[in-house]
């Protein structure tokens, strides 16, 4: 309850520390230029646009302009170039390469001045918030309703450090291929994925959004569904039950058996048996022996049946719950 | 339809405030715009590939797990439409068991409609035998020779057979999207998911026990309905979800290979996962108060039932079983979730963030005495009553960021995690955890971030389930329930070198101490120290590689004599990544080379001290290489030939498998399977044509 209070009291706080921070918003630049660089100033969305639009840009932006990881043209390779949607950059009157990059007037006219437009690209000056306004302004679905309250913002990240505008398919839209961007930052999950028991991510058949939301969500860890256990029956809907004897960790959290990403040992456990088991169960009887290597293949001990192939699971096969009248020790 | 012109986006974020309105764009007429020409393009990819070797373990999601040829089928077709309508499709590997295709069509800003088809196999086992007939069916039968009193004694070299442990998923994705009015859209989205193949199981009678084959015959059929309405300052969703899973059959039933021990024990059943149902009301929302206060939220409110009719409790006839109390279980399981979110901007320097979230599972399955009756062989006098576990999550977190001139940038929060539980040692929990983060740009290229947690869960009185029996010993402390103090460091610096290479090293070391555990889990700790290099070596090549060592540690505590501790158990496992990627276009671009490799290495020990002289285990070891070569060369504008060479190959050690032959355990009859290791080439080649 101290704790309840306490967050109540803070809540109470920032609204009141808003007021105030209102009334220094209204007198200053606004937050994000503010804290920019100072060659970001030259960004001004007050300058004139060029003279003739995207014939003006691709004077320049031509194929020798191009590398290997950019190609000015593909742009009309995606939705956003098409021409029959009105709401679109190119759609009828609107203002094509400038929709998203601002008035190139003056960036037409100085050359290299790369600064005076919004490159967009991730080693811009702008501040996130000013290279994410064009973005934002017509990209307002659901899909960012958490935005403001995941990592992905509080990393500040911007909409085209993931997406890819000037290419057919964005890579992080295709299930294969998204792996690759998400794991540029998540360099663990990258490792965990090549251990020997995984998702199937590096085999490109599933993708870090079949679990999670990039744009945030109201669950830990911004994933899909609300709780872990429902985002695993997503897939796993036969372990979701009710059933009549169920497995307390089971149905309470996937993960304290199971990790998520990569493990060393067969259907993601976090340990093997017996030891996982015995983390939890300490019952008089087999339950609480120490399994050694008395008990390996040729070795002087017994037990052999608590310890190798399936370990515990070689009588308790039903780990997940059983809905079997004798199942009570989840050995039906 | 949603009217959403550039000119209304910039001048509706005050881009473009005066303006907007000045700027004529008659004569922008985008001639020298590469616009793709209404009509169909598309891309037919065929050729032929060849697996070097059998290995189910390398197959496993790939579909290449039998030694021999297979086609290379695929393509693309693209529509576009002067009048905003579109289509597309993709097909991808149409000669394997991973085939997959997709297609949209729709209607830029009006409508989409999306068809989804893909199939993932599963085939983990390498040299499973079983000596049971039936195999893919509801009931396993024996040949002539069982049972028998041990396995040694079973005809296994006359009666083993070989068989595939395989599975596989086949989905069915159907999708549409309408956008109603400017700010509603509709969607709807069904899946149809079938699983079918072969799982493994075991079986057991007392104090022996045989490795099954299960068949698996899974539909899971969901639906998503949902209702969005979106302005410039509010964002706001329903959402209908239903879950329905079948299975074909209910049980698998198997034939005792073992002599039975008690009479009329010849005979098992396992139940299998029984048809279920889940269904959901979601709504979410967002609301920016003010555009320095931004406020969302989520509601869902879900129910899963299970009402499969029961099996029998016994096969064996012999044993007097009272009656069940009840046929079926009409299970049904309450889910509610909530959370709530608030990000206040301050100014230029401060936010302030708050969230609250509630999970509950509330099982309100009846809980019931049924006759204990254990592995078709004895009948205890004491009813066992089933234990319908339900859960209460609170998460409470308040956090504060900063920006500071010279990049600096800093938050800390704090979080604090409420469970309660039910039937369960332990009522509630609460962990409480203060962390911070702390970043600065050390000069133009150098980024520097370093974070630092630390929690602490403490319980209510920890007792004994003394409706479980036989009880735990009391000294048992289980690990999610346990008090726990949670140390988590962490430190990451990118440098970027012009803008051709970027440079990111990261360390992370985190621990857990179980300070008022005596047995059970006592500690955990991990150390991952790893690096990423992206360098643009010149126009035409780039190269990438990664790295990372893993150490990860626990201990352990038991009690053979149902007290204090006499055995303590440490796993250490260590884990090594490289991987080495290169991309290289040569001849004017019409010749791309890619390469990458990949090698890992894995240990895991594990030693178990009874303070007696016990034989120890050997470590369990996997070793894999990997190498991938691929080539696309232009031979005209619109034909590619493709090739790519893939070798593969794995080395294991696992103590649990290895010398592990059905007949090993006198009383466990297993599938013999091993621990991976195979070496696999995989050759493609075939051409691309562009239409």
């Amino acid at each position: 309850m101290k704790t309840r209070s306490a967050i109540l009291a803070l809540l109470a706080f920032v609204v009141l520390a808003w007021s105030g921070g209102a009334v220094a918003q209204a007198a200053s630049a606004p937050a994000a230029a503010a804290s920019a660089p100072a060659k970001a100033k030259k960004f001004n969305p007050n300058m004139p646009y060029s003279e003739k639009g995207a014939d003006t840009c691709l004077g320049c932006h031509d194929d020798e302009a191009d590398s290997l990881t950019f190609n000015t043209a593909g742009v009309f390779k995606t939705r956003h170039a098409h021409r029959g949607d009105a709401r679109g950059p190119f759609g009828p009157g609107n203002l094509q390469c400038e929709a998203c990059h601002g008035p190139a007037g003056r960036h037409a006219a100085d050359g290299k001045e790369v600064e005076t437009i919004n490159s967009l690209k991730a080693n811009s000056k702008l501040p996130v918030e000013k290279r994410n306004e064009p973005c934002l302004g017509c990209h307002q679905g659901n899909a960012r309703t958490a935005w403001h309250a995941g990592a992905h913002d509080r990393e500040r990240l911007a909409c085209t450090d993931c997406h890819r505008l000037h290419v057919e398919r964005d890579a992080v839209l295709t299930k294969a291929s998204e792996p690759e961007v998400c794991l540029r930052c998540h360099n663990k999950q990258r490792a965990d994925f090549q251990k020997a028991s995984s998702h199937p991510v590096r085999h490109g058949r599933m993708g870090c959004s079949d679990c999670h939301s990039a744009h945030g969500s109201a669950s830990a860890s911004a994933l899909n569904k609300p709780t872990v256990n429902q985002t695993c029956y997503s897939c796993h809907a036969d372990k979701r039950g009710p059933l009549l004897w169920e497995h307390a960790p089971v149905a309470e959290d996937c993960t304290l058996c199971h990790t998520s990403h990569g493990s060393v040992r067969a259907a993601l456990l976090t340990k093997s048996p017996p030891l996982l088991c015995q983390q939890c169960h300490s019952v008089a009887g087999h339950p609480a022996v120490a399994r050694t290597g008395a008990a390996l293949p040729g070795g002087a001990g017994g037990g052999q049946i608590f310890l190798l192939a399936g370990s515990c699971t070689n009588c308790h096969s039903q780990v997940h719950g059983s809905n079997h009248p004798a199942g009570a020790k989840l050995m039906r | 339809m949603k009217t959403c012109s550039s000119m209304f986006v910039l001048v509706s974020l005050g881009v473009l405030p005066a303006l907007a309105g000045a700027v004529d764009t008659s004569t922008w007429t985008c001639e020298t715009c590469p616009f793709d020409k209404a009509g169909t393009t598309g891309t037919v990819e065929a050729g032929v590939g060849s697996v070097s070797d059998d290995s189910a373990r390398f197959g496993d999601y790939q579909g290449l797990q039998k030694k021999g040829a297979f086609a290379l089928l695929g393509g693309s077709m693209r529509y576009r439409s002067d009048d905003g309508r579109y289509a597309s499709v993709n097909a991808a590997d149409l000669g394997l068991d991973v085939r997959s295709l997709s297609a949209v069509y729709g209607r830029e800003g009006v409508y989409t409609l999306k068809l989804g088809y893909a199939e993932i196999p599963r085939s983990g086992f390498d040299g499973a035998r079983t000596p049971f007939l039936g195999v893919g069916g509801a009931s396993l039968t024996l040949p002539a020779g069982y049972p028998a009193p041990t396995t040694t004694a079973m005809p296994l070299a006359a009666t083993l057979q070989p068989v595939d442990v395989e599975s596989k998923r086949s989905r069915l994705d159907i999708g549409a999207a309408w956008n109603v009015a400017p700010e509603w859209t509709t969607r709807l989205s069904v899946r149809h998911d079938v699983r079918d193949g072969l799982q493994r199981m075991a079986g057991s009678f007392f104090s022996s026990s045989s490795h099954l084959l299960a068949p698996v015959d899974q539909v899971t059929d969901q639906l998503e309905a949902s209702a969005s309405y979106v302005t410039s300052r509010l964002q706001a969703s329903v959402a209908y979800q239903a879950s329905l899973f079948r299975n074909g059959p209910d049980a698998l039933t198997w034939a005792n290979p073992f002599t039975p021990v008690v009479a009329g024990s010849t005979s098992g059943q396992l139940a299998l996962a029984p048809d279920n149902q889940f269904h959901q009301l979601r709504a979410s929302g967002a609301y920016e108060l003010t555009p320095q206060i931004r406020a969302s939220g989520d509601i869902a409110v879900g129910r899963m039932t299970q009402d499969s009719a029961f099996l029998a409790a016994t096969l064996n006839t012999g044993l007097a079983v009272g009656a069940l109390p009840a046929q079926s279980l009409n299970g049904q399981a309450d889910t509610f979730n909530a959370s709530a979110r608030v990000t206040a901007t301050l100014n230029p320097q401060w936010r302030l963030n708050a969230s609250y979230a509630r999970d509950v599972r509330d099982n309100q399955t009846a809980s019931l005495a049924f006759p204990a009756v254990s592995t078709d062989m004895f009948v205890g006098a004491v009813p066992r009553t089933s234990q319908p576990f339900s859960f209460t999550q609170d998460r409470y977190k308040f956090n504060a960021e900063f920006r500071g001139p010279f990049g600096i940038r800093a938050s800390a929060g704090l979080d604090e995690d409420d469970r309660e539980r039910t039937l369960q040692e332990v009522v509630t929990t609460r962990e409480t955890t203060l962390w911070a983060r702390g970043g600065m740009v050390v000069n133009e290229n150098v980024t520097l971030t370093l974070k630092g947690a630390h929690g602490d869960r403490r319980s209510s009185t920890y007792g004994i389930a003394s409706w479980v029996v036989p009880t735990e010993n009391p000294l048992l402390r289980k690990f999610n329930l346990a008090a726990r103090n949670r140390d988590s460091v962490g430190v990451r610096t990118d440098t970027t070198v012009g803008e051709s290479v970027s440079v990111g090293l990261y360390a992370d070391v985190a621990r857990d101490d179980y300070d008022q555990s005596t047995i059970g889990l006592l500690s955990g700790r991990s150390v991952a120290v790893g690096g990423d290099v992206s360098a643009a070596v010149n126009d035409d090549t780039q190269l990438h590689l990664f790295a990372q060592t893993e150490r990860i540690r626990s201990r352990q505590a038991g009690s053979q004599l149902f007290a204090q501790p006499d055995w303590w158990a440490d796993t250490h496992d260590r884990v090594e990544v490289l991987g080495v990627g290169l991309k290289h276009n040569a001849l004017k671009g019409k010749l791309e080379l890619a390469a990458d490799v990949v090698f890992s290495r894995a240990r895991s020990s594990v030693v178990v001290d009874t303070t007696a002289l016990e034989p120890p285990f050997p470590s369990a070891r996997t070793s894999m290489n990997s190498l991938r070569l691929q080539a696309t060369y232009k031979l005209q504008e619109n034909l590619t030939v493709l090739g790519s060479w893939w070798y593969e190959s794995v080395s294991s050690q696992d103590w649990r498998l290895d010398g592990v032959a059905p007949d090993t355990v006198a009383n466990l009859l297993t599938l013999g399977d091993t621990a991976p290791r195979y070496r696999v080439n995989v050759l493609r080649v075939g051409v691309r044509y562009r239409y």
